[in-house]
């Protein structure tokens, strides 16, 4: 191989090493979410940190993120994004402001959604809720693929300390959100706050 | 050789591979099945199947059957072999694909004020369609890399293939000002279809104007004349002016359709306005709420879309704008109910705790139904405590 062949080889590794995306699985009994709070996975999920486009969070699946995703996210603090920018030239993702009301998260979620690339984005039952022992919210989502993909999700969400924590799940409304659901409700009520409930 | 010294023997290859203009498509005609046409048609009814599923598509018949009948009144012998698609993207656009297959973007359909508008784009489109321009432009494509690969083998020869960036721009330039080509002939091919149509061509103008409006509150650059695909913005105003002007069409005789053009896209402008704030490109956002707000002043709709605006830019003092745009879209009506559920929190945020629990409950009283009554009744739970205290 000449001396441009082992260059380029080099640079190929480089480039895909990047890209590669150490996927694990997530076998403990208690997860630690970004310092912000715990809780139980209930099953063994796969956990795509290299995936992850989340600013602060987890991202996990079972059977693929296309077919259903949790996003866990932890700590978000004033003027953060739930997600990192895409580099997309039309994007401005919403930001997470201390002192926003559970409808104004509700529309943070839903702008961030569509801005995603998700089609007819809505969210119904904004309901108060207790998230560890704290007072948050819920709301579900129906929503679809720019494919055409039907697609379900919920979220639950509390602010602690001026900072948003977020349970996002997302799957087809066709069988894969459905299977992992009761997982996710488990997870939810497993959800411990480092300073314990209010 | 010097950089000069390109310039003959480029400008020579490239008269010999330039693409000779096409005969118009006709009516109701498709491309043999031998020709790279029919190829490329294939190409565009493969991606087309996948419209028939696609989230991205906006089915509505009625919507759809409108834009059709402008189509048909622009153009009666074309319009039985397009096919329109309107795709919910909250951006301006609109296209045209080599086997017929028109897309309408509803970031157009919100932002046009009348059929005359709407007219000069789809006439525009269709101009590409006549004029077979995807088709011109793959040609040019092949026939320009011929000329690429010619020189660039000769500079090689001649020891100078470090040279071939130059020749590479070069082709570029040429790519980019056959595109802006096209786009003056369908410029042009639109102002002569509205006017046959009695409509308006200088709506086209207009429409122009505020694409240039959003671009410039946006900061958008406009690319340079050796990469930009489409003529400037000011290029493009002249011309449809000149072309309006020539043809000395009379006002009087001029249709702009805005009482049309409001009946049929009124069930569907509250989303769009929404889909336009969900954006987060206010400044633009500004742009066209303004220039709605122009056109129709006594939409409480658009009011309250304005008020939305306000509030999600969340800059000091504009929470009693965004009041004000609310009170001024409930006392003009067709605002949605929500109208009251964002006045009252923004009352709560200001401390007006009577007022927001009033607010509140009116929300409530409006859309019975709301699928956020449960948290909206905690608020006013709270807001009991405060006003009791």
């Amino acid at each position: 191989m000449t001396i441009g062949g082992r260059i380029l080889m080099f640079a190929l590794i480089i480039v895909l090493g990047a890209c590669a995306t150490e996927i694990s699985k997530v076998e403990r009994k208690t997860v630690d979410v970004e310092g912000a709070y715990t809780v139980d996975p209930q099953i063994t999920w796969s956990e795509f940190p290299g995936a992850s486009t989340s600013s602060n969070g987890l991202v996990w699946t079972v059977d693929g993120l296309f077919l259903q995703r949790l996003d866990l996210f932890g700590g978000i603090e004033d003027g953060q994004a739930l997600f990192e920018p895409s580099g997309a030239e039309e994007e401005s993702l919403p930001a997470f402001h201390a002192g926003m009301r559970e409808s104004e998260i509700q529309e943070l979620v839903l702008d961030t959604l569509t801005q995603q690339g998700f089609v007819d984005v809505e969210a119904i039952n904004l309901r108060p809720a207790d998230i560890g022992g704290r007072k948050g919210f819920r709301f579900d989502l129906i929503m679809s693929t720019a494919s055409g993909l039907q697609m379900k999700g919920l979220v639950a969400g509390v602010i602690v300390n001026d900072e948003l924590n977020l349970v996002l799940y997302t799957g087809t409304r066709l069988h894969y959100f459905a299977v992992r659901q009761s997982a996710v409700e488990g997870i939810i009520k497993s959800i411990t706050f480092k300073g314990g409930a209010a | 050789m010097p950089v000069l010294g390109l310039a003959l023997p480029l400008s020579v290859i490239a008269a010999c591979t330039t693409t000779q203009p096409l005969p118009d498509q006709r009516p109701g005609a498709e491309p043999a099945l031998h020709t790279e046409e029919a190829g490329l048609w294939l190409q565009m009814e493969r991606i087309e199947d996948t419209y028939a599923s696609s989230g991205v598509r906006l089915k509505d018949p009625a919507l759809e059957g409108y834009v059709r009948e402008v189509v048909c009144r622009l153009s009666a012998e074309y319009c039985t072999d397009l096919r329109i698609y309107i795709l919910q993207q909250p951006y301006f656009n609109a296209a045209m694909w080599p086997n017929g297959v028109m897309e309408v973007w509803t970031g157009l359909l919100l932002r046009a004020d009348n059929e005359a508008q709407l007219a000069f784009v789809l006439g525009h489109e269709m101009g590409h369609y006549i004029r077979r321009h995807s088709l011109q432009r793959m040609m040019e494509v092949r026939n320009q890399g011929n000329l690429l690969a010619i020189v660039n083998v000769a500079l090689a020869g001649a020891g100078l293939g470090s040279a071939g960036y130059l020749t590479s721009a070069y082709v570029m330039a040429n790519l980019m000002a056959f595109s802006r080509d096209n786009e003056r002939e369908a410029d042009a091919i639109g102002v002569r279809s509205s006017i046959e149509a009695g409509y308006d061509p200088r709506e086209g103008a207009a429409l122009w104007r505020l694409v240039k409006a959003e671009g410039e509150a946006l900061d958008r650059e406009q690319p340079s004349i050796f990469n930009a695909t489409h003529p400037g913005l000011d290029e493009r105003i002249a011309n449809i002016e000149a072309g309006a002007a020539e043809a000395g069409a009379a006002d009087s005789e001029l249709d702009l359709g805005r009482e049309r053009y409001r009946e049929a896209t009124r069930d569907h402008r509250a989303g769009w306005l929404r889909a336009e704030l969900r954006k987060h490109q206010f400044a633009g956002s500004q742009i066209v709420l303004d220039h709605l707000l122009a056109g129709d002043p006594n939409s409480g709709e658009v009011h309250f879309y304005q008020g939305e605006l306000y509030r999600l830019t969340e800059e000091d003092g504009y929470d009693e704008t965004a009041i004000a745009a609310y009170h001024k879209a409930i006392q003009l009506g067709g605002a949605p109910p929500a109208v009251h559920r964002e006045l009252g929190l923004l009352y709560w945020d200001n401390e007006q705790f009577e007022e927001a629990r009033q607010s509140l409950e009116a929300y409530l009283a409006a859309d019975p139904q709301a699928d956020d009554r449960l948290m909206i009744e905690s608020y006013i739970i709270q807001l009991n405590e405060q006003v009791s205290t």
